[in-house]
């Protein structure tokens, strides 16, 4: 076997055991890694009925071929279960340092079943694991227990820490999992199936090798992909501006999302919220790059001045911005990096609760909800005290913080009097901050998204921005943004690809550097299995299928693939004027071409061909 | 022929000797990205294709507004080129 380690550390909550279990080889060939293994052990072993925050519950998390290598964009791994916010399955992904460490320690990954009656960590030492004594460390939150665990254990290697803040112990359904002080598996609430065991963090020190299936070729490929890495401009993009610095660019496309998705014209925001602002002298301190990265497009940032002097860390995001900024209008920098960072320390991902704001902000300028059923605290737009006030509450499900906590779609319903409007998700996952109506193929993405609305489980903004260009796979480039004819043909495309590289842990952003036979060489010098772009695309395509298939058995069809309302209806103003996603049209198209059945379903013939019979006889 | 500011993104601007913008006469934006091109001849490779038609990823906006290659211009009108970015 090459870089797989064919190992999986398995947990019991429970009873406190721990020991390790083998993956066979041609299911690690079909599976990959990442989300893709992790799905095919838990359809073999869960009952999709399973309560997301019950001991019944699996939690993955999972490394890829190329993880603990060299190679760039690798440093990425995987966290799954099925999801307490949408109730169907759920993954996340998340940069750092955490998964070279575990592959070090000998493992692919580590499934954590049942739930402890107290609160307890992992320890992972090479061969070594075992449950400590956690309940000293119940109520810390993110940054103070990183710290705290990484001086307990480093010793001549630093040790790497997973963990939930009171917002994962709460049950918050959006509550993340966070690796060190700046990486977040941040969506479909995985934090909070972290709480449900009373597992409050998994602490990692690996000193083993990895080894790669072609170590030679590996070699070779790898410097070719970095020289090509580092001259690209997309390298230089993310490392002097990061994520946020597209926001400069996107704002004049439409893609920037403002007033819970009604205002079209954005254009004053980005010169205060964006990437000039958090990269000026006011600001940045720094760039920090992921284990191995060549990009750096972490931003490193304080604040001099005003009520929040003092502060230093992690910069948002551009989706941090915009969901704790433009979204809910807000224009202060300063307040969007102590909003992103309370986020960040209480363990809660930063779209799902910008987006569940934004809701109770729109319901209280439409007078659904007042000060009485608010704790007093006055929701108006652009008021970020009073966000501040309840990012706490959500973090501690306080007061009208437990409504919230339970994101925008069971949030809304629970407020009532037509508060469900204003609650822009797909299938329970609150939309991220890239407007389908500068994009149309994005809102097909959204719309059957295998984890709900999601801007990375496929590369079809990226594709739609003619940033992706693979011709071998159909991928041409020279797509008009704002149509919806072709779509569904690219949709499936990148859909499959899509579950490739979450499959094999790769960093999105890699996707636009690399061309396909790079990539196919990447992840085969590492496997050691002989890939080529056709076995890989059959490889997501099955993977894709089978994450489908589970959610069709979770209870999900084709009448919960559609967008709200919100994001289709077209602006008067702003780039993206008049543009609304034909939605129904690109699924009439897509349906076919996914080959899904009328009902949503995987057609049963397809899943023969994909080796996935088992899957076939329980739809 | 009008006076047209070109906004040139900083990712460029070690081809073009660090200006940050340009004044140069021209009728459309093709005839624009022309003259550009002439004064900075590696930037071709930066907004090219092999086969000599603009690359996919490079966006042109008027007055911040998208704009096509043969978009007319006007004195005083400004001309920003992006390079699309896809992050977080």
């Amino acid at each position: 076997m090459g870089s797989h380690q064919g190992k999986m550390l398995e947990v019991n909550l429970t009873t406190g055991e721990t020991s390790r279990s083998t993956v066979d080889e041609d299911i690690h060939r079909k599976y990959i890694g990442g989300s893709g293994l992790a799905a095919k052990i838990f359809f073999d072993r869960v009952s999709p009925e399973v309560d997301p925050l019950s001991g019944d519950n699996l939690l993955l998390i999972m490394t890829g071929p190329l993880s603990g290598t060299t190679a760039p964009g690798a440093s990425r791994f995987s966290a799954c279960a099925k999801s307490p916010l949408t109730n169907m399955w759920g993954e996340s992904c998340c940069g750092g340092d955490f998964a070279a460490e575990i592959r070090s320690a000998g493992v692919d990954g580590i499934i954590c079943s049942g739930a402890s009656d107290k609160p307890v960590y992992l320890f992972i030492e090479d061969d070594k694991a075992e449950l400590k004594d956690a309940a000293e460390l119940w109520g810390m939150n993110t940054h103070e227990i990183t710290d705290l665990l990484e001086e307990r254990h480093s010793g001549k290697k630093k040790a790497r820490v997973l963990s939930i803040g009171q917002a994962g112990e709460n049950k918050v359904s959006f509550a993340a999992i966070a690796n060190g002080r700046k990486n977040f598996f941040g969506r479909c609430g995985l934090g909070a199936v972290m709480g449900s065991k009373n597992l409050k963090a998994v602490v990692a020190v690996g000193s083993g090798k990895v080894g790669q299936g072609l170590p030679d070729e590996f070699v070779t490929k790898r410097k070719e992909v970095v020289e090509k890495a580092k001259g690209h401009y997309i390298t230089d993009v993310m490392k002097s501006g990061g994520t946020i610095g597209a926001m400069d660019f996107g704002v004049m496309l439409g893609d920037l999302p403002g007033k819970n998705w009604t205002a079209g014209d954005m254009m004053e925001f980005p010169p205060k919220i964006g990437g000039a602002m958090l990269n000026s002298e006011k600001h940045l301190t720094g760039a920090e790059s992921c284990r191995g990265c060549l990009l750096g497009c972490k931003r490193v940032v304080k604040i001099d001045e005003g009520k929040y002097k003092g502060m230093a860390g992690a910069g948002p995001e551009y989706e941090g911005a915009a969901s704790l900024g433009s979204l809910l209008m807000i224009d202060d920098m300063a307040a969007i990096i102590m909003l992103n960072e309370a986020c960040n320390d209480l363990g809660m991902d930063v779209i799902s609760c910008g987006a569940t704001i934004a809701m109770a902000m729109d319901c209280w300028e439409q007078g659904i909800i007042s000060a009485d059923d608010t704790d007093g605290l006055e929701l108006t737009w652009g008021n970020a005290d009073a966000v501040m006030e309840l990012i706490k509450k959500i973090g501690a499900r306080d007061g009208f913080g437990a409504i919230l906590a339970d994101g925008c779609k069971r949030a809304s319903e629970r407020i009532g009097k037509g508060a469900e409007a204003y609650a822009v998700h797909v299938k329970g996952m609150e939309v991220p901050m890239h407007d389908p109506r500068a994009f149309h193929g994005l809102g097909l993405s959204y719309a059957t998204g295998i984890r709900g609305a999601c801007h990375t489980n496929d590369p079809i903004y990226s594709i739609e921005q003619g940033i992706m260009i693979w011709p071998e796979i159909g991928i041409n480039g020279g797509y008009e943004q704002k149509a919806s004819e072709g779509k569904a043909e690219l949709v499936v495309i990148a859909q499959n690809v899509g579950q490739v590289y979450n499959a094999a842990v790769l960093c999105y952003l890699l996707m636009s550097i690399v061309n396909e036979q790079e990539f196919v060489d990447l992840i085969r010098t590492s496997s050691g299995f002989d890939y080529d772009m056709k076995e890989l695309m059959e490889c997501g395509e099955r993977i894709w299928m089978l994450k489908r298939g589970m959610n069709n058995l979770m209870g999900f069809t084709a009448k919960d693939d559609k967008l709200p309302k919100q994001i289709v209806t077209p602006f008067t103003d702003g780039p993206a004027a008049g543009s609304e996603p034909q939605i129904d049209m690109m699924l009439k198209e897509y349906y076919p071409l996914r080959n899904l059945d009328e009902d949503g379903k995987p057609q049963k013939d397809k899943l023969e061909v994909l080796g996935l019979s088992d899957l076939a006889g329980k739809l | 022929m009008s006076d047209i500011t070109v906004i040139l993104p900083a990712l460029i601007r070690d081809i073009t000797n660090g200006h940050e913008s340009v004044v140069l006469p021209a009728g459309s934006v093709a005839d624009c990205l022309f003259r550009l091109t002439e004064r900075f001849p590696d930037l071709k490779k930066k907004l090219y294709k092999d086969d000599g038609t603009i690359a996919h990823n490079v966006n042109f906006f008027v007055n911040k507004t998208k704009a096509g290659m043969d978009e007319r211009l006007k004195p005083g009108d400004e001309l920003m080129i992006f390079l699309a970015a896809a992050g977080g």
